[in-house]
């Protein structure tokens, strides 16, 4: 049988050879670099894999993006762009990441750092009430990270619209589509999720041209990438008022470096790229259904379509 | 003939009279609401909309025939030493209310099953650290109290994929939900609970329940959110639970002195959450039509909706 080749970013990918291997004992995982004969390997499980790596495997039938972002692989120039590329469906890390956004939606709702101000003062201040009713999230990416969210936003009660490039028909959700589509969500939306994947359209998507289209007052949460928020932007919607607050999990720069303006803005609730954990055991389930089906010649789950970045 | 129409007396420290009057008025526009203490001949009166109402005052209605508490809770009318046998008790149930408190219960179980009080630290010092992630279907939350709150919050609790029982007096079903009941398994209860929520009502049998004998049978590093009541808890066995690492951390939205003293132990302290009482308000604009229809239901002689069994006192 044919070699894995494993690559975790800077982590060590032991605990997952280990639950690859609970899957299929007999599966032969070898972590980058010491992956032997390039000519065995003909999957690569991969995450920031150092770019031009891939080009060694000349028997290469498959890569394996660790994370739900496939950007990491696509702006490899040594990717060979024949080879199929399927990302991570893990629902585990479907339902990690909405309730990441479940969870700031309702701390900048209930105005937490409103609270923990009055804390720190011991003020006692009963007399705001919630209004419920006022919250509209819109999810911008309806991808398998985006349904799920929209989904469990609705089972909690909440109301939720969505944003895609393609027209999406879920039930409940009102969807939207193209340039005028989103003009038209952002009028009443009042807390933005961002679940967008990376590609060229979608840089800079989040400045202060979109902000101003949304009611004032409203929210910004992204964790879709870093570079799809223009930070001044929200800095100055933060400072004119445009945007209430915001909760954010990717940045530009990450780690974010200590000077960054926003670790002491108490209007940005800031998490270090943790919204969507993977849960190894589940993901290695996935993984190893697409490992069988590309040795079968089987249609893979997950697939990337190249042309369009996601 | 002029047909007087029975008056409704109004009291709350929280609730605004004229946001009341104009909501009820669109329901019933020659309302006669007194505003306490302005109340005219108080035999007038035949409804009384309140919330914590000074003690010793109902008795002096003579005409009195139904209480209505402008909150979920009605604790604050059994605490009245004179409170006449024959007139019903009634209190709101407002489905705004019940979605207001899953959402504050939801915030809490998310906060701390997503780590966020030692992420906030970490912030604090500006520290980019990923803290290994919790997975949520071995996440045992635990709600004390299955009435129209407790229902609503640990439905929705359990459609975030946690692992959600309830415990109620009696036997209950929740779908999706594993019901515990009766004093017997509450042990067994606590025992598989690690966020425990309390959403139960005042009552003789309820209070002080969050005590050392009920911590002790929760797992070593559980937590503790209430949003019942302040009494439920009893603060010296909460605070020694905490010192000693058998409780992880709380979140409180209600405390047995409100406002909390400034000088209470719970404002400081790094593992407890104070919210000043504001995880589900009751609400003017979603409450009226129910208590307007409670108004024309008593002044026709019927029994209006949602009464309060006066021996359970809930």
């Amino acid at each position: 049988m044919p070699n894995i080749m494993i690559k975790l970013g800077e982590e060590s990918a032991e605990s997952y050879i280990e639950a690859l291997n609970k899957v299929d004992p007999n599966l032969n995982i070898l972590e980058w670099p010491n992956y032997g004969d390039p000519d065995e390997i003909d999957v690569a499980m991969v995450w920031n894999l150092p770019h031009g790596e891939l080009s060694k495997f000349p028997n290469l039938k498959l890569v394996i993006s660790m994370a739900a972002g496939v950007d990491h692989v696509l702006s490899d120039p040594g990717y060979p762009k024949e080879v199929p590329l399927v990302r991570a469906t893990d629902p585990h890390m479907a339902r990690s990441m909405a309730h990441w956004f479940i969870m700031n939606i309702l701390r900048l709702h209930r105005e937490t750092s409103y609270y923990d101000s009055l804390r720190i003062k011991k003020i006692w201040a009963p007399e705001r009430a919630f209004d419920t009713d006022s919250i509209c999230v819109g999810i911008m990416g309806l991808g398998y990270l985006g349904e799920h969210l929209a989904k469990m936003l609705l089972n909690i009660g909440l109301k939720v619209q969505g944003w895609s490039r393609t027209p999406k028909n879920l039930i409940g959700i009102r969807s939207f589509t193209g340039e005028d589509g989103l003009v038209e969500m952002l009028k009443t939306t009042n807390y933005l999720a961002c679940l967008l994947p990376d590609t060229s359209a979608t840089k800079g998507i989040l400045n202060i041209g979109l902000f101003e289209k949304m009611p004032k007052g409203s929210f910004l949460l992204n964790a879709g990438r870093g570079n799809q928020l223009v930070e001044e932007d929200l800095s100055m919607a933060l400072d004119n008022g445009q945007i209430k607050g915001a909760a954010l999990d990717v940045f530009i720069d990450e780690p974010m470096p200590e000077s960054h303006p926003f670790w002491d803005d108490h209007r940005i609730i800031i998490t270090p790229h943790h919204a969507a954990e993977v849960f190894i055991p589940s993901a290695a389930n996935a993984f190893v259904e697409n490992i069988k089906r590309v040795r079968l010649g089987q249609s893979l789950k997950g697939l990337v379509d190249q042309k369009i970045g996601y | 003939m002029v047909v007087i129409m029975p008056a409704v007396l109004f009291y709350s420290p929280n609730d605004s009279p004229v946001e009341w009057e104009r909501q009820l008025c669109e329901f019933i526009p020659n309302l006669d609401m007194r505003v306490w203490p302005d109340i005219g001949d108080p035999n007038d009166i035949e409804f009384a909309l309140v919330w914590k109402l000074p003690p010793g005052n109902y008795a002096k209605l003579k005409n009195l025939r139904c209480i209505c508490s402008l909150g979920q809770g009605v604790d604050h009318i059994f605490t009245e030493p004179n409170l006449p046998t024959h007139v019903d008790i009634m209190r709101l149930v407002d489905p705004w209310m019940a979605q207001a408190m899953s959402e504050w219960i939801l915030l809490q179980v998310l906060r701390f099953h997503r780590q966020v009080p030692e992420y906030e630290n970490l912030e604090q010092q500006c520290k980019w650290e990923v803290l290994p992630p919790p997975e949520t279907s071995e996440c045992a939350v635990g709600i004390l109290g299955l009435g129209e709150l407790g229902r609503d919050a640990a439905g929705k609790i359990a459609a975030l994929g946690f692992n959600v029982a309830g415990w109620s007096r009696t036997a209950k079903i929740v779908e999706g939900v594993e019901c515990f009941h009766g004093k017997n398994q509450l042990k067994p209860f606590l025992n598989r609970t690690k966020i425990l929520c309390c959403l139960l009502p005042l009552t003789p049998k309820t209070t002080g329940i969050i005590n050392s004998d009920t911590i002790a049978h929760l797992p070593v590093g559980s937590y503790i959110v209430n949003a019942g009541r302040g009494q439920h808890v009893v603060d010296e066995c909460l605070l020694r639970a905490i010192e000693s690492g058998h409780i992880a951390g709380a979140a409180l939205d209600v405390f047995n002195e409100e406002p909390l003293p400034s000088e209470h132990p719970y404002w400081a302290h790094p593992k407890v959450k104070v919210w000043p009482h504001v995880s589900a308000q009751s609400n003017a604009d979603s409450a009226a039509r129910q208590v307007a229809d409670a108004i024309g239901k008593v002044f026709s002689g019927a029994a209006p909706n949602n009464l309060v069994n006066r021996e359970q006192q809930y």
